[in-house]
């Protein structure tokens, strides 16, 4: 039988921002006990079988708001299918996509996935999150909470 | 006219990186340098902190191995104190370092390696990939995920968490180890034995035979070799003694004591890379003549013995040619060695009466303001070396990486392989591919060895003599 929700916290705890997966991840691992939660600073091979294991999956990370485009602390959701990577993009770095399409060819099964990603205001050394990051994160605690 | 060909950046190997190939007026290669171009600078920034908060820190060097800066570091700190650490903890410390040692190189064979190795070097370079690697032999794929996993699982029992786990601390361990979480490792390790006996299989069957040229090519040529050995000679990956030998199987250096290693390494710098160039000072940096190569290859050459039973049968196919194996490309065969041996040593140390003993740290205060820790990481010896005041506050650090003191060794793969396989003045994929994996030989970690951060792309760049680029590409 599978497990139900798995949380996957991925970044960089000592780069501000970039640690909100984390910070997400275990207040989920303490407001909810039953919870799955991976913290990692990368996303590698071998979560791919973890993924296979549960029935739902949730990947938390930073974004670079001149990537996103977006305001600091914006909350972006995004529903996941399972996606080869790109080969030109392909290294050890791999996505939640890729890991997903991994778990299904590799395991026969990947779960119903979504990533959420919030726009990082300071990606500098530090441990703190910013003040619009870390409103951001009581959000999404509160509304994986309310899913579940 | 001569010409400079650049490979920007480097792909499946940890950090950032650059190669730059230098032809001469004839059209052929006449220099090769693989640069690397971030900088992150660690040793500076631990100034002024408590030597007991090291081993935390300098763990975060790294995401693919905290677990070599926690020994080394935790080593160092150790020798601070003057103390002897408890029998019990060392043997964890050292099941840690093993299970560091799988998964690190069950990353490097099976998944940033394998798709080189099973696909081929200039194969279609939209299948040669993780994803291709599945679809191709799954099951392949599968193990390298289940071995990592194994070794990621000792980190994680042992540590609490498999990635920087600020566990091991100057002085032993936190935490004993309970019957609970050894039975547990013990429960899973037969799988991990059929995994590395299926990929030596494949190893000495298939991946040779298809790559014959490649391992004639791939960073074959003489150097010495360094490394830790056992104070029996045996093979080592935690403490006792500094052996230096060259190609010939002359060992120039037979067993130091590791805290004495600047009277056999000096570091030059040049202006075009981050990564400093470590040299066996008695030969001087002059032409290279100080050349030497650490990591499995230069363990697995360096050990009088492997000191278990099955790896000791494959240390001797390794040398069914001769005592010393100088190509490059048997770093990989190297690694398989020791991902068997680690499972020899982790099962025999589990079995060990004492292994769950609860007395796992000794304490002390500062007594020497000087320490050097010294361990094998996977990718070869690291060196932490710490100066403190009296009350334990930094003074200075310096942190001898693996990779860097394969930094002047992996040049001279990257000038071997292009003077064998570049023609004319254009670049194609194939050709990148195979620089870059005359680097992933090393597995090099240059987020360690330069302490960047992120993730570092690579590019490659054909200059003429003149310094006029004539071709370029870049992925990552």
């Amino acid at each position: 039988m599978r497990a139900g929700l798995l949380v996957i916290g991925f970044g960089n705890p000592l780069r501000s921002d970039d640690g909100l997966g984390w910070r997400a991840a275990e207040r989920l691992a303490e407001t909810q006990p039953d919870t799955a939660v991976v913290t990692t600073h990368q996303l590698v091979p071998e979560l791919a079988e973890t993924l296979s294991e549960c029935e739902r999956a949730v990947f938390i990370d930073a974004a670079d708001p001149a990537a996103s485009g977006a305001e600091p602390g914006t909350v972006l959701v995004q529903d996941l299918v399972p996606r080869s990577p790109e080969p030109s993009a392909f290294s050890h770095h791999l996505d939640p996509a890729g890991l997903l399409a991994m778990a299904q060819t590799l395991y026969g099964y990947a779960p119903k996935a979504q990533l959420i990603t919030v726009v990082g205001a300071s990606f500098d050394f530090g441990e703190q999150l910013s003040p619009s990051v870390q409103a951001a994160l009581e959000a999404i605690v509160r509304q994986i909470n309310a899913d579940e | 006219m001569s010409q400079r060909i650049v490979i920007d950046p480097v792909t499946r190997i940890e950090g950032h990186a650059k190669i730059t190939l230098h032809l001469d007026d004839d059209g052929q290669v006449a220099d090769a340098r693989f640069h690397v171009t971030e900088f992150r600078g660690f040793e500076k920034f631990c100034e002024g902190r408590l030597f007991w908060e090291m081993p935390s820190i300098t763990a975060r060097i790294c995401g693919i191995c905290p677990v070599s800066h926690l020994m080394a570091s935790a080593k160092a700190g150790d020798t601070i104190l003057g103390v002897r650490i408890p029998t019990a903890a060392e043997k964890l410390r050292r099941l840690m370092n093993w299970g560091q040692i799988v998964q690190s190189h069950a990353l490097s064979f099976f998944h940033l390696s394998g798709p080189d190795l099973v696909l081929g070097m200039e194969s279609d370079p939209m299948q040669r990939n993780l994803a291709g690697l599945i679809a191709l032999n799954p099951e392949f794929a599968r193990d390298g995920i289940r071995l990592r996993q194994f070794g990621q699982d000792v980190i994680r029992l042992l540590g609490g968490k498999s990635i920087h786990p600020a566990w091991c601390v100057p002085g032993g361990v936190r935490e004993p180890l309970s019957v609970e979480k050894r039975d547990e490792m013990l429960r899973r390790l037969p799988e991990a034995f059929e995994i590395i006996e299926r990929a030596l299989k494949l190893y000495k069957n298939e991946v040779v035979a298809k790559h014959r040229r490649e391992y004639d090519v791939y960073g074959n040529f003489p150097s010495l070799f360094i490394g830790l050995v056992s104070n029996q000679g045996g093979l080592e990956h935690y403490d006792g003694l500094l052996r230096v030998m060259d190609s010939d199987g002359t060992i120039l250096e037979p067993g130091l004591a590791p805290k004495r290693f600047r009277e056999v390494i000096a570091e030059a710098v040049e202006p075009w890379t981050y990564l400093k160039m470590p040299y066996y000072k008695p030969y001087g940096y002059e032409g290279h003549a100080g050349l030497y190569r650490v990591g499995p290859l230069a363990r697995v050459n360096l050990c009088d013995f492997a000191g278990t039973p099955k790896a000791e049968a494959e240390l001797r196919l390794f040398r069914s040619n001769g005592r010393v194996v100088r190509q490059g490309f048997a770093y990989h065969y190297a690694r398989l060695i020791e991902i068997l041996f680690a499972l020899e040593k982790i099962e025999e140390t589990l079995n060990a009466p004492d292994v769950t003993n609860k007395h796992v740290r000794s304490q002390a205060e500062v007594n020497h303001l000087h320490g050097v820790g010294v361990s094998e990481a996977p990718r070869g010896t690291l060196f932490h070396e710490y100066w403190v005041d009296e009350a334990g506050l930094l003074q200075s650090v310096n942190l001898i990486i693996a990779t860097g003191q394969n930094n002047l060794a992996m040049n001279r793969t990257v000038l071997q392989i292009a003077r064998a396989y570049v023609a004319g003045q254009k670049l194609h994929e194939g050709l990148l591919n195979r620089l870059e994996h005359g680097i992933r030989l090393f597995d090099p970690c240059l987020s360690c060895s330069t302490h960047a951060a992120g993730q570092m792309p690579l590019t490659v760049e054909l200059h003429g003599p003149d310094g006029e680029l004539l071709d370029g590409l870049q992925r990552g």
